[in-house]
């Protein structure tokens, strides 16, 4: 099948990033300030100092290349929504996740968010064609610090039956979160095999990995729950300001990552993740606008398609400081060209501010915009049939294939048809489609319904997560 | 280096495309209305039905074309500074559109009949933007005889710019040879033409699969000449070509190939270049949809294939506006299938300064073209991936969890790898809207007023005057 991707490397260039890779792993190696994971990993192999920097040999990162899975599935409550890696044609696309303020959808004013607010997310995101997974959108600053994490996992699935993807920040949490969601598919051995949720674990760039989120992974890994590894390596800031130095620090992250993951159980689920981009020079934050962000991503496309990994590379969102889009088409292009590059998953619906905030109505535009934009990311068959030289010879030189049944036939299979009604929304450098997508909002969030959960899961649940302390579980 | 590419189709399918190819040119074969390229081609190994007036082409000819057409040239310009060198490693050059018939009045903003002074003025605007890297002959001069046109827009071009021009209209075989001399006098005679072409010329093939007389009679000469011919295919899928994107790259490749045999079996080592404008047509109107989703990639598929055959080509689009007024006034995804052609490794592209399916033209609407290709052709900037800029010795010493930010690495190399867009420019990027139309008329009249291009040489222009008068005396007896 032919799919449109972009692509920034050529193999030498892989090839190379790979050797670099392998030598940062190597040489340098990386800092993980878990001690039970750095003992973990020199039981298997790797070279452990006492500050906790561990240098990985290439044997243990082709051992881990091997033992994961090259495909698998992410689950949903429905299972008619499970998601299965590695796509064929467009990605699949989520949310974006834990912003801390919202655009009411009535008042229109800036303010916090609750748990409330985080269903309201999860029920419209639940109703959207353009939406194919859930992030948990805003933060519910309704509940207890501690086990924020914990509610907004457990509200997302109760509201949304796609597949839910969030991040832990301790074993404790991640243990938790498996029974949570055991308890939704019947048990840990059904939890196995439909993992209903993800995480995204993030080391820290260049070359760390947090004591709480590492030791979480070893726990997801074991769980058979997916790990997302997003590397944030930020081009003159967090990795080298070179494209070069960039990619290799994100892959070479990825790969450390998987070998976390490999080594605590062998054939854990495992995707390879960049979010990575230069800063902005002027104020040294991540510029979701760089040209350079579609290239990163490509070549984060392509080294996990040469590692036969799955992948979630970029990001999908057109929301600038406030609802609509306020950003000029240079702005946008880096994102759609993200989700050009063949990566499986894309976040970033609904979010706003460089996702800080987001708004509901945002959700509603991003959604339907990239059901337009992935019609540039079908998949087309390419056989004597579609190549179609018998039509030609039965058309003949020089004439008109408009009446042959051939075009007929193939039509709507061939050609995308852009929504005519939403035309008017891709205006850019405008908010003249707000209004419109704050009626669909209401309308969805009055009207959309969620299967309930079983009321006796759904008690037994929220018993587990108001018992939840973490201090005393430690 | 590392540039962006845009891929649609695997190794798998580009095999296929190639095969599919060859078998159409061997047995449904190319019609060609003119007896003369029919005996060239028959004399050179083609099966010819001289009363159907199709030539079979055996693969031994496509295989002999593609070895003998040059893999690189230099497209010549007045200014050598601003000569093409294709294949390009970067992105795309691009130029203005060609051949409207009517232009927005730069004053009045009213519609009217295009003439020699619009083109003179659109290629002058056109020479002082940087976004557009050559010329094409831009509109068409309504107020000469019908049977010149093309003659007085190529002359015209040459006087207003020092970039390089490229021609589309050629009336048939005699024109063609004008226009030859006209080329030879910027480049200085016959012979360095030859070796400098002054000019090249888009040559359209008429899908599916047929060559009309004067067309392709006149593409003998220039490639006798050296003028580069870009061979267009217009493969419309559901209307000139098969629905299916298969069978329109099928099309649109074989005509291609058919065009280099031609061209190749005219003279071995004609400068060639791989060209299509192909997309759906709209289902509704029978139009050109430039707006499809497929439009992208198809061009795609067509650069890919050029690549294979190691030929430079011309298959992407550049021109944001299909409507009869300046500005962006399609959505942005509509917008965005036009920039991805630009990423498909297409050497060349036309289409700054469009309007309305090429119908027509503005002024305004070329500094707008121009201005947002100067931000999108940024996505295109290759990059070295190399020991040096892997930068482990840097990641060593920053150490982990570390910033970058003050190390010497980041100041020594943030200019090269990190780009910046202009951000002046970005007020020029929306899309449904019309607000920078006003800002860039005064810009276009401020450049017609303040650019200054070098005149041709007094002797030469006489010169180009007397063979275009001297010519239609002779074909118009005046």
């Amino acid at each position: 099948m032919a799919t449109a991707r972009l692509r920034f490397l050529e193999s030498e260039e892989e090839e190379y990033v790979h050797e670099q890779s392998v030598r940062v792993l190597g040489d340098i190696g990386v800092l993980i300030r878990s001690q039970r994971v750095a003992k973990m990993l020199a039981d298997h192999g790797a070279n452990a100092d006492k500050k906790g920097v561990v240098k990985i040999p290439e044997s243990l990162v082709e051992e881990a290349l091997r033992k994961a899975p090259k495909e698998f599935k992410l689950c949903a409550r429905d299972p008619k929504k499970d998601l299965s890696i590695p796509v064929s044609s467009a990605p699949f696309i989520a949310t974006d996740g834990l912003t801390v303020y919202m655009y009411d959808l009535e008042t229109g004013k800036k303010r916090t968010t609750t748990k409330k607010d985080l269903a309201d997310f999860a029920r419209l995101s639940d109703a959207l064609g353009g939406v194919d997974f859930f992030w948990p959108v805003v933060t519910a600053y309704d509940v207890p610090t501690v086990s924020h994490n914990v509610y907004e996992m457990w509200t997302s699935l109760m509201n949304c039956t796609k597949h839910v993807q969030h991040d832990s920040i301790t074993a404790d949490e991640a243990r938790i979160e498996v029974e949570l969601a055991s308890l939704l598919v019947g048990g840990e051995k059904e939890l196995k095999k439909r993992p209903i949720f993800s995480v995204v674990s993030c080391p820290i760039a260049p070359l760390s990995f947090e004591k709480g989120a590492v030791e979480a992974q070893v726990e997801f890994a074991k769980a058979g729950i997916p790990v997302v590894s997003m590397s944030m390596s930020l081009s003159g800031l967090s990795a080298p300001v070179t494209m070069a130095g960039t990619i290799i620090n994100a892959n070479a992250e990825n790969l450390a990552s998987l070998v976390i993951s490999q080594v605590a159980s062998p054939g854990a689920p495992h995707i390879y993740s960049f979010e990575s981009m230069p800063i902005d020079m002027l104020t040294g934050y991540m510029n979701n606008s760089a040209p350079e962000l579609p290239l990163i991503s490509a070549a984060g496309a392509q080294m996990a398609k040469r590692y036969g990994r799955p992948s979630m590379i970029g990001g999908w969102g057109v929301g600038g400081d406030t609802p609509g889009i306020a950003s000029s088409l240079l702005d946008c292009l880096p994102y759609i060209l993200t989700t050009l590059t063949g990566t499986d998953l894309v976040p970033g619906i609904g979010a706003l501010e460089c996702a800080k905030g987001a708004a509901l109505e945002q959700v509603v535009i991003d959604s339907y915009l990239w059901e337009d934009v992935r019609g540039f990311i079908r998949s087309f068959k390419f056989d004597d049939e579609t190549a179609a030289l018998d039509v030609t010879r039965q058309v003949g030189q020089g004439n008109s294939f408009l009446t042959h049944p051939h075009t007929a036939v193939n039509l709507r299979k061939e050609l995308f048809f852009f929504n005519k009604k939403r035309q008017g929304w891709w205006a850019t450098l405008s908010d003249g489609m707000v209004p419109e997508a704050r009626e669909i909002a209401r309308r969805l969030l009055a009207e959309h319904e969620v299967p309930q959960v079983d009321k006796s899961i759904a008690r037994q649940g929220e018993e587990m997560i108001k018992n939840f302390n973490p201090d005393q579980a430690s | 280096m590392a540039v962006a590419r845009l891929k649609f189709l695997d190794k798998g399918e580009e095999e296929l495309i190639d095969r599919m190819s060859i078998k159409c040119l061997e047995t449904i074969g190319v019609k060609i209305k003119s007896e003369n390229v029919l005996k060239m081609l028959d004399k050179a190994g083609a099966k010819v039905d001289y009363k159907a007036q199709v030539a079979k082409i055996p693969e031994s000819m496509v295989k002999e074309a593609l070895r003998s057409a040059p893999k690189e040239m230099t497209l010549h310009a007045r200014n050598s500074k601003n000569n093409l060198r294709i294949p390009v490693t970067s992105w795309p050059y691009t130029g203005t559109t060609g051949l409207g018939t009517y232009i927005l009045d730069l004053k009045t903003g009213k519609r009217r009949d295009s003439t020699v002074k619009d083109i003179a003025d659109c290629v002058k605007v056109a020479d002082a933007l940087d976004g557009a890297s050559y010329v094409q002959t831009s509109l068409t001069a309504t107020e000469v005889p019908q049977l010149t046109h093309g003659l007085h827009e190529l002359w015209t071009a040459f006087q207003n710019t020092t970039k390089h021009v490229q021609g589309i209209e050629i009336y048939d075989a005699e024109d063609a040879k004008k226009q030859i001399e006209l080329g030879s006098l910027i480049a200085g005679g016959r012979e360095e033409l030859k070796k400098k072409p002054s000019f090249t010329v888009i040559h359209c093939s008429i899908a599916p699969l047929m060559f009309e007389h004067d067309a392709v009679e006149a593409m003998v000469e220039f490639a006798k000449a050296g003028v580069a011919i870009t061979t267009m295919t217009m493969s419309l899928s559901g209307g000139t070509a098969p629905v299916t994107i298969a069978g329109t790259l099928v099309n649109a490749n074989s005509e291609n190939l058919a065009s280099y045999v031609i061209g190749q079996t005219a003279s071995k080592g004609a400068r060639t270049i791989y060209c299509s404008s192909s997309a759906p047509i709209n289902m509704a109107t029978g139009m050109i949809n430039y707006e499809s989703a497929n439009l992208p990639l198809i061009a795609t598929g067509l650069a890919q294939m050029a690549k294979r055959y190691g030929l430079p080509c011309m298959v992407g689009d550049w021109g944001l506006n299909d409507s009869e007024k300046p500005g962006l006034p399609h959505t942005f995804s509509e917008t965005m299938g036009i920039a991805l052609t630009t990423m498909t490794g297409t050497d060349m592209q036309g289409g700054i300064g469009t309007l309305d399916n090429a119908k027509g033209m503005a002024l305004e609407q070329i500094v707008i073209d121009s201005y947002v290709w100067e931000n999108v052709r940024m996505h295109m900037t290759p990059f070295e991936i190399s020991e040096a800029t892997c930068a482990l010795d840097v990641l060593k010493q920053v150490g982990h969890g570390n910033t970058f930010l003050s190390n010497i690495h980041t100041a020594r190399n943030f200019k090269k790898e990190i780009i910046v867009r202009d951000k002046n420019k970005g007020r020029f990027e929306a899309t449904l809207s019309s607000s920078m139309v006003a800002e860039a008329r005064e810009i276009a009249a401020k450049l017609l007023k303040e650019h200054h291009v070098e005149p041709l040489d007094k002797s030469v222009l006489q010169q180009g005057n007397d063979i275009i008068r001297n010519y239609e005396k002779q074909i118009l007896g005046k």
